[in-house]
């Protein structure tokens, strides 16, 4: 079962299988399912008798969602622990079950404050400002990169978590969580600051064409019901609101 | 657009529903690699047709008007990856090129504009498929369970490959009807558009960039964040007014 350093042979199944924890997402129990079946080659190989194997998989179907970047931190611990547990009965299944929920939500508001609020809006404002010229290659490397680091991340967070089992916790205590997080949300807004300025210069450019005015006009008021109805509309929503404006500002 | 021509693209719209399916897989089952944003996934859909440029033109926009939402919890998911991919085949194969965004003004501007809102309408419509396929997935995890009761840990594997398959065939059926709808009705309904409309249609793409930048200041705007926000906005202002003397002289 164990190969080199001590680590089980079956983690690379298991980070395959990770990478489609969100894959069964359900509103009851989240990512449940996801997270038994990434689990499911250790526990093939790690000749748990048939009642056991039961309590495992019932022990894992329960509720769980954490951020799915992050998770394979937590899912290395996990077979650590399940691993000591099976041995020696060393780790409770009451630590097991506190060490998988306390975790998953310290995951998925860390994961979520960093990639969703922070990197993924910079990234993608990055990609748009790159391609703003016409060019289609650069949004693809941008992106590409960003997809190639995080497999490999996702990776080293299987191994890490196994190594420090427990002791994965003193990791959330880092500052470095933060200042990722700190530099991720700078980085957006000062790209959000790139964004306005470049709309600015395309549409003043556009003032000497017939229909500029309107457009300038339009820009700004779509701006302004933007940030005025933001929280409550997704922007697909919004552009489908803002259509008798366009027809309105056509008239004139 | 006759059924002789759709069947001279059928390699074309294959690709692109294998595509869909992929990257619908990508946005929210497996990987994430966020290749399936929509400013990728156009290029993408564009360089299967052979246009990459439309696909970045209608990408592009709508990245911008995604950009605020925010996949945390239980928010607003949409379901842009099929309509995109086929808005821009069905583009493509009409010979639709909507160009640069925020640059042509007149015809092509409004195209860019009568696709968007194309799109728009199927994320908005697919957010509620979305839904349904996510209770879809709650059964299937209830039906894993009891056939757990009987010893078979296979039928967790089971339940989980066919939650992955329904999203799949979801992102490809998504895009070959969206291609179907947007290829027959959409767009020769817009010959039909009067000017006003096609003028209001040309001002959507502007709309893009201004509901994106109102998203994000609400996002990052606590005092820190309006500095640097402003500082960015002054940045590149002072930059393009140094750039246009530079050009003048």
């Amino acid at each position: 079962m164990s190969a080199r350093g001590g680590r089980p042979d079956d983690l690379h199944g298991i980070y395959r299988r990770s990478l489609g924890l969100q894959g069964s997402w359900n509103p009851e129990r989240m990512q449940n399912l996801g997270l038994a079946v990434a689990l499911l080659p250790w526990l093939r190989r790690s000749g748990a008798a048939p009642a056991e194997a039961r309590r495992f998989c019932r022990r894992h179907l329960e509720f769980f969602n954490t951020n799915p970047y992050c998770a394979n931190l937590l899912l290395g611990g996990l077979v650590r622990l399940e691993a000591e547990n099976l041995r020696d009965g060393a780790t409770p299944v009451r630590t097991l079950t506190m060490f998988k929920d306390s975790l998953g939500r310290a995951l998925a508001s860390l994961g979520d404050q960093f990639l969703w609020l922070g990197l993924q809006p910079a990234l993608m404002l990055l990609a748009v400002l790159s391609a703003w010229p016409g060019l289609v290659w650069p949004p693809l490397l941008v992106v590409g990169l960003f997809a190639v680091t995080q497999l490999l991340l996702r990776r080293r967070a299987l191994l890490v978590g196994y190594d420090l089992g427990l002791d994965i916790v003193d990791l959330l205590g880092s500052p470095r969580w933060h200042r990722a997080i700190w530099t991720a949300k700078r980085a957006g807004a000062l790209l959000t600051g790139v964004l306005a300025g470049m709309t600015v210069v395309s549409s003043w450019s556009r003032l000497g064409d017939p229909g500029g005015t309107t457009t300038v006009l339009g820009t700004a008021l779509a701006m302004a019901a933007a940030l005025f109805l933001r929280r409550r509309w997704p922007g697909e929503g919004l552009l489908l609101a803002l259509v008798p404006l366009a027809l309105l500002l056509s008239c004139l | 657009m006759n059924p002789v021509e759709i069947a001279a693209w059928w390699p074309q719209i294959a690709a692109t529903a294998l595509l869909g399916a992929l990257l619908v897989l990508d946005d929210t089952a497996y990987a994430q690699t966020w290749l399936s944003q929509p400013v990728c996934g156009g290029v993408l859909a564009g360089l299967v047709w052979g246009h990459p440029g439309a696909g970045l033109a209608l990408g592009l926009t709508v990245q911008l008007l995604s950009l605020g939402n925010l996949p945390v919890g239980q928010a607003f998911v949409g379901e842009r990856v099929g309509p995109l991919l086929g808005a821009v085949g069905a583009a493509s194969a009409a010979g639709w090129n909507p160009g640069l965004p925020f640059g042509g003004p007149g015809a092509e501007a409004g195209r860019l504009g009568w696709l968007l809102l194309a799109v728009a309408l199927g994320s908005c419509l697919g957010d509620r498929l979305v839904r349904w396929e996510r209770v879809w997935h709650t059964r299937l995890v209830a039906g894993a369970m009891r056939g757990l009761r009987e010893g078979r840990l296979e039928v967790l594997e089971r339940a989980h490959r066919s939650s992955l398959a329904g999203v799949a065939i979801r992102g490809a059926l998504t895009t070959l009807a969206v291609w179907g709808l947007v290829a027959l009705l959409w767009i020769p309904a817009f010959s039909r558009l009067p000017d006003r409309v096609v003028a209001a249609l040309a001002l959507l793409p502007w709309f893009a960039p201004a509901v994106a930048i109102g998203s994000l200041v609400e996002l990052y705007g606590s005092r820190a964040g309006a500095r640097w926000i402003a500082g960015g906005a002054a940045g590149t202002l002072a930059l393009a007014w140094t750039l246009a003397r530079l050009g003048a002289s």
